[in-house]
């Protein structure tokens, strides 16, 4: 096998270099598979999501929610497929398709209680006829609330939970009998995990064609939500939950002990998501133990934590007007409370606080590396939908079905009502620049962060940062090529410039070169324009973090329109927008820190359609139904401006 | 029909049809009896399966604590129904309670007045489905 993959690994390398010898393949392949035909050195874009629930979640389950693992990648694949309601007759009450299929997806169930929704939906296994389960079949989302307070081990599954492969060897409470009597769920556990497991595998194209790429994935779902991303098919037997492992220091260390530490090509990323609503626990700089993070955690956060997902169907987390900026444009998309508890418990709602976003925290890694040597949060950005139909990218406004989750569940029948929170939205999704389309091409860019994140349109996204560039960039056709081999893309770090031996060094200000392509859209559903493109900065200033927004593309003026009674659009902005850009306002001792930001032109947000075709009319309110409410709400804008966000570039003394 | 007799039949009534919002974990709001119901399973889950943490216990003490509360409410409002009924005659306060009790279930069975989006069935219901 080592023979083969290493074959594999040779003859992969000679073809690319028969592509290309400008660029040798900037990954390490660690896989057996067929050499992609497509092999691009520059880099192309792949759309994809790395955050899709099935239902083997126990929160999709429990809102009616049939798609399976495989069922999911079909969808990601361009399959239609049924969702709920489902009849007596277990007929779908309506289906779904994308309009164009995904390059790559991942399917990330959340791994606590995957034995127990598992023997719940399992005739004949034992604990499926439980008072907990049949809760769970008759009253589900009781069962949702119920299960979840009780995922710490007890209850019909609290004797066969243990700690990876050593689960059942007696170190984890209850004797011998208690175990074997409920051995079910362990079982139950890695039937649910292996069955994720085989359909990453079997849907993943390693032909020629690589027409689609999966990962093996799931949700670590503790006091902060983190999604896990492994490499290829080498992942641990079980998949590390909170219930086990309730710090994300110790999934780390779990992770490290069941995955690099044992087996030789395993490797993963962690991407924390909904810092937005986390209660500022996303971004900590202390130990579990309350010490202060030291450089070496810092680093070590950076490495298994690269990216952030910025963008998902429960908000976005770049920013919060009024929350530490007056960044008009950080209104977009904004949960309106601190805490993902408050969706339900809605008297304990508070204004999210500024730790919990992106900026923020950007900023904060700056000051930390200062303070101690080291950034913590030298993070990319992406973006994903947090599905819990099982619909990977399905981002679209129109016929928005809801995503469940959080949201709302719908049971035998279309309840009468917005299909989601009316402070959630389709999601975004995840894009990398990547060689081929393969494991080991696309995990190499979100390791090395050469990803960004879109609020659902296929935006094509680009950033170069270096100390001199040519002006014309953007009119010349070799704008990757000069862009990495004078700088860095996104996700990279710009080191100092060269300067000849015994001359002073120089100190020129950085140059951002920034492109963006509008979504084409579909025959059908064309893209929308782009309106502004922009560059964030966040720099240190006497000990303080400063931050600057600079239109760099576009117009700050709207120049086309859309009427929200019909969703009517009028043409407007450009197809594509770039620009070469120098810092004016560059100190050389600051560390700093640039990210770029593309908007559309607006469009309708999903609830104005869903209210518009629900005949909703603010002005008669005998139309505004019970359900339908929020629609008339004007906390809630009418008009949405999808965007994309770059990963950041960093720059330190 | 007595006042005594008038006050309990209200007060059951008023358990048994009159949507009051209540939260287990997530918000419905449907007749007392059903979060009484709940509570019940809540309290057999603990004593078949065993204790689950403070967690756990918050589900018992909030099914508890606001059944307690809604009943002593209802209570209030059925004895001042009952208070109210005292001038008419035992004849025609039996009228009165039964036709109002009756109407009222009518209307419950009629219209998913109910919002019960913990039910595997509908996120409204009617009477009859909030026990299904």
């Amino acid at each position: 096998m080592r023979t083969l993959a290493f074959a594999t690994v040779l003859s992969a390398a000679v073809s690319s270099a028969a592509v290309s010898s400008a660029a040798a393949p900037a990954f390490e392949r660690t896989e057996v598979r067929e050499a992609c035909s497509e092999y691009t050195p520059l880099r192309r874009p792949l759309f994809g999501d790395l955050h899709v629930h099935t239902r083997y979640s126990l929160d999709a389950s429990t809102q009616g929610t049939r798609t399976t693992p495989q069922q999911a990648y079909a969808f990601a694949r361009g399959a239609r497929i049924g969702i709920q309601p489902w009849s007596d007759a277990n007929t779908p009450g309506r289906y779904i398709q994308l309009r164009r299929p995904l390059d790559f997806s991942a399917v990330t169930d959340h791994s606590e209680l995957f034995g127990e929704t598992r023997i719940c939906n399992t005739p004949g296994t034992p604990g499926h006829d439980s008072l907990m389960c049949r809760i769970y079949r008759g009253w589900p989302r009781l069962a949702f609330f119920l299960m979840n307070s009780r995922r710490t081990p007890f209850g019909f599954c609290r004797h066969s939970r243990g700690t990876g492969d050593d689960r059942n060897d007696g170190k984890n409470g209850g004797d011998q009998a208690q175990r074997n009597e409920f051995a079910g769920c362990s079982d139950a556990d890695v039937l649910t995990w292996s069955d994720i497991r085989a359909a990453a595998e079997a849907a993943y194209d390693r032909t020629s064609a690589c027409t689609f790429t999966t990962f093996v994935g799931y949700e670590w779902t503790g006091y902060t939500h983190r999604n896990v991303i492994f490499r290829n098919a080498e992942v641990p037997s079980i998949a590390p939950s909170s219930a086990e492992f309730p710090h994300e220091t110790k999934l780390w260390d779990e992770l490290d002990r069941q995955c690099r530490d044992r087996l030789a090509s395993c490797d993963f990323v962690v991407i924390p998501h909904n810092s937005n609503v986390s209660n500022g626990t996303t971004f900590q700089t202390v130990r579990p133990d309350g010490r202060a993070f030291t450089a070496a955690d810092a680093n070590r956060r950076v490495h298994n934590e690269p990216l952030v997902e910025i963008m998902q169907h429960k908000g976005s987390s770049e920013c919060y007007l009024g929350a530490g900026t007056q960044d008009e444009l950080c209104g977009f998309e904004n949960v309106p409370y601190d805490d993902l508890s408050a969706r339900f418990v809605t008297w304990l709602r508070k204004p999210p606080a500024a730790i919990n976003f992106t900026r923020t925290a950007l900023g904060i890694g700056l000051l930390q590396r200062q303070r101690i040597g080291a950034n913590p949060f030298e993070f990319g950005t992406i973006g994903s939908t947090d599905t819990h139909l099982g619909a990977p990218g399905l981002t679209y406004e129109r016929n928005y079905p809801g995503h469940g989750g959080a949201g709302v569940a719908i049971g035998k029948s279309l309840p009468d009502m917005l299909l989601d929170p009316i402070e959630y939205n389709p999601g975004g999704l995840a894009v990398v620049w990547a060689e081929e389309n393969s494991r080991d091409s696309i995990f190499a860019a979100l390791r090395r962060r050469e990803a960004y994140a879109t609020s659902g349109p296929r935006i094509v996204f680009r950033l170069f940062a270096a100390w001199e560039l040519p002006q014309d960039l953007c009119q010349r056709n070799d704008f990757a090529e000069v862009g990495y081999a004078r700088g860095v893309p996104m996700g990279g770090v710009l080191s100092h410039p060269a300067h000849a031996a015994g001359t002073p060094p120089t100190r020129p200000a950085p140059v951002l070169a920034i492109r963006a392509l509008k979504d084409p859209g579909t025959e059908a559903v064309p893209g929308r324009e782009l309106q502004r493109l922009q560059i964030v900065k966040l720099w240190v200033e006497a000990g303080a973090v400063r931050e600057k927004i600079v239109d760099v593309g576009g117009s700050a003026t709207d120049t086309a329109n859309v009427d929200p009674r019909n969703c009517n659009t009028t043409p407007g902005g450009s197809g594509s927008l770039c620009a070469v850009w120098r810092d004016p306002d560059f100190d050389p001792d600051a560390d700093a820190v640039y990210y770029g930001r593309v908007i559309e032109e607006p469009t309708c947000r999903w609830s104005t359609r869903a209210c518009n075709a629900a005949g909703i009319r603010c002005d008669e309110p005998t139309t505004v139904r019970r359900g339908w409410r929020d629609c008339c709400n004007p906390t809630f804008p009418k008009l949405t401006r999808e965007r994309a966000w770059t990963s950041p570039v960093w720059y330190s003394p | 029909m007595s006042a005594r007799a008038v006050k309990w039949t209200t007060w059951i009534a008023l358990c048994c049809l009159v949507p009051v919002p209540y939260m287990l974990g997530g918000v419905e709001i449907a007749p007392l009896i059903r979060l009484l119901f709940f509570t019940a399973v809540i309290v057999l889950l603990q004593i078949s399966e065993g204790s689950g943490g403070p967690y756990w216990w918050a589900f018992v003490g909030l099914g508890c604590g606001q059944s307690l509360l809604i009943a002593t409410a209802f209570y209030g409002v059925a004895a001042l129904v009952a208070r109210a009924s005292a001038t008419l005659s035992p004849a025609r306060r039996s009228l009165a309670v039964l036709a109002a009790a009756a109407a009222g279930i009518a209307l419950a069975v009629a219209f998913q007045a109910y919002d019960t989006p913990m039910s595997s069935a509908s996120m409204h219901s009617n009477l009859l489905q909030v026990f299904r």
